[in-house]
């Protein structure tokens, strides 16, 4: 097996914040040598694994060879770069890699639903972003008190940022940067006030000396 | 080896998206039981207000037992419990899986859209599944035919995504057939030739009878 050091990446993704930003975290948080690449689009949508973004592609050299390992869909590039890098909490408990997916997996769906309310056809608007609310609503409530059982520290596990905090962070930054200019009150349910917990992750891992340039990048937008 | 623990999985009792959550359960031989929260009056009892929520109980009366919402986080936790991952020390192995089951969620849940919106708004999502399954039954016919059309996607026993093409490929049939026909066909013999040979040759495995039963008779999703 080539060690983890031999390997450079390439990112396909969009030029604007959103599903793949989380793996640029990863990318940054361990340190990877990557580089973040733009298809043309829908040019080029049709030369993706099934016609969508992100992908992720591993360059390996070897003492034979130049081999690379193409990857679609966020949850199994996340998975695999936070298994990598090490941003499982305790990965070889099943239980609890599963309760950090069921995590991850209502930050996206939050995610999802906003995206979908505010992106999709006008006829289903209103129910999209009664969906919304109903979601967003759930997910403040069960995973302030995730957060505050584990100490209120700013992780949702343990003491270090693992792959729900990374999570957190992406999506709930993504949708301010690019939706909040639309409405800012849109968002409410998300803010300090209403989800203190939730924004005190999003400070810790804004932290990370790692991703200074990435946060930097961010604000500008 | 005694069984220790059983499940309980609480779903609507429709064919929906808890069904590789059933297949597995039922393919493992786990004891298990469906329920059906009274709903919307359960809703605020689950853990986000939505379902499925597994409940795993140990033999033990000291444990509490292990809650987990989210389908996908389900699934994830039967198919590692019960060594179900092809060479799960394969780290891209693993994830290209992953990938793959990732596939048909997406596409279960653009058909999830479709049946639910309004008249005026189903093109919209019914151009966008049709794009999809194109896209997503290639990359899948390639993968089985290059495993040997054997009727697995990889190696030559029962893994994870062998379930899940089973689960969804008969759920979809049952579901489709009635609502939106249009649907099925990029997932029918004549366009997903390997996808239905794989789920022909599972299905006639004992271990799935029980779950080809309980799915005849589960109600429609509507």
């Amino acid at each position: 097996m080539l060690a983890s050091g031999s390997s450079t990446f390439t990112l396909r993704y969009f030029d604007f914040p959103s599903r793949g930003e989380a793996t640029k975290v990863l990318l940054l948080l361990g340190g990877a040598e990557w580089e973040h690449k733009v298809p043309a689009w829908p040019q080029e949508k049709s030369l993706q694994p099934v016609g969508r973004l992100p992908v992720l592609i591993e360059h390996s050299a070897s003492d034979c060879d130049d081999t690379s390992f193409t990857l679609s869909e966020t949850a199994a590039i996340e998975y695999y770069l936070a298994t990598k890098y090490g941003y499982i909490h305790q990965p070889a408990d099943p239980k609890c890699v599963a309760r950090q997916l069921e995590l991850r997996a209502h930050i996206c769906d939050m995610y999802t639903a906003f995206a979908e309310w505010k992106l999709g056809p006008d006829e289903v608007a209103p129910k999209n972003k009664k969906i919304f609310n109903t979601t967003a609503g759930c997910v403040v409530r069960f995973h302030e008190q995730v957060l505050k059982e584990n100490g209120s520290n700013g992780h949702y596990f343990g003491s270090t940022t693992t792959l729900v905090d990374i999570s957190l962070f992406t999506n709930i930054l993504a949708l301010r940067t690019v939706f909040s200019g639309l409405d800012p009150d849109m968002l409410e349910l998300l803010n300090s006030d209403n989800a203190p917990e939730m924004n005190r992750v999003i400070d810790t891992v804004s932290a990370e000396p790692a991703l200074a340039s990435y946060v930097a990048e961010l604000t500008k937008l | 080896m005694t069984n220790t623990t059983s499940f309980t999985l609480r779903y609507f009792p429709v064919a929906a998206r808890a069904e590789t959550c059933k297949a597995l359960l039922f393919f493992i031989g786990a004891e298990w039981v469906l329920e059906a929260p009274e709903w919307p009056r359960e809703k605020g009892a689950q853990r986000v207000g939505k379902l499925p929520v597994l409940i795993e109980h140990s033999a033990s009366e000291t444990d509490e037992p292990f809650v987990l919402g989210d389908s996908r986080a389900i699934e994830e936790y039967l198919a590692t419990k019960y060594s179900l991952y092809y060479q799960p020390g394969d780290a891209q192995l693993m994830a290209r899986q992953r990938e793959l089951r990732a596939h048909m969620h997406d596409i279960y849940e653009l058909s999830a859209m479709i049946i639910h919106a309004p008249e005026l708004a189903r093109p919209f999502f019914t151009s966008k599944y049709l794009a999809l399954a194109r896209c997503v039954v290639d990359t899948h016919e390639r993968v089985l035919k290059e495993n040997g059309s054997n009727g697995h996607y990889f190696g030559n026993s029962t893994t994870y995504l062998d379930i899940a093409a089973l689960a969804g490929l008969l759920t979809f049939r049952k579901t489709f057939a009635h609502l939106v026909p249009e649907l099925l066909v990029p997932l029918d013999k004549t366009n997903a030739p390997e996808i239905n040979n794989a789920v022909e040759i599972l299905s006639k495995d004992p271990a799935f009878a029980s779950y080809i039963s309980a799915l005849e008779t589960c109600s429609n999703a509507e």
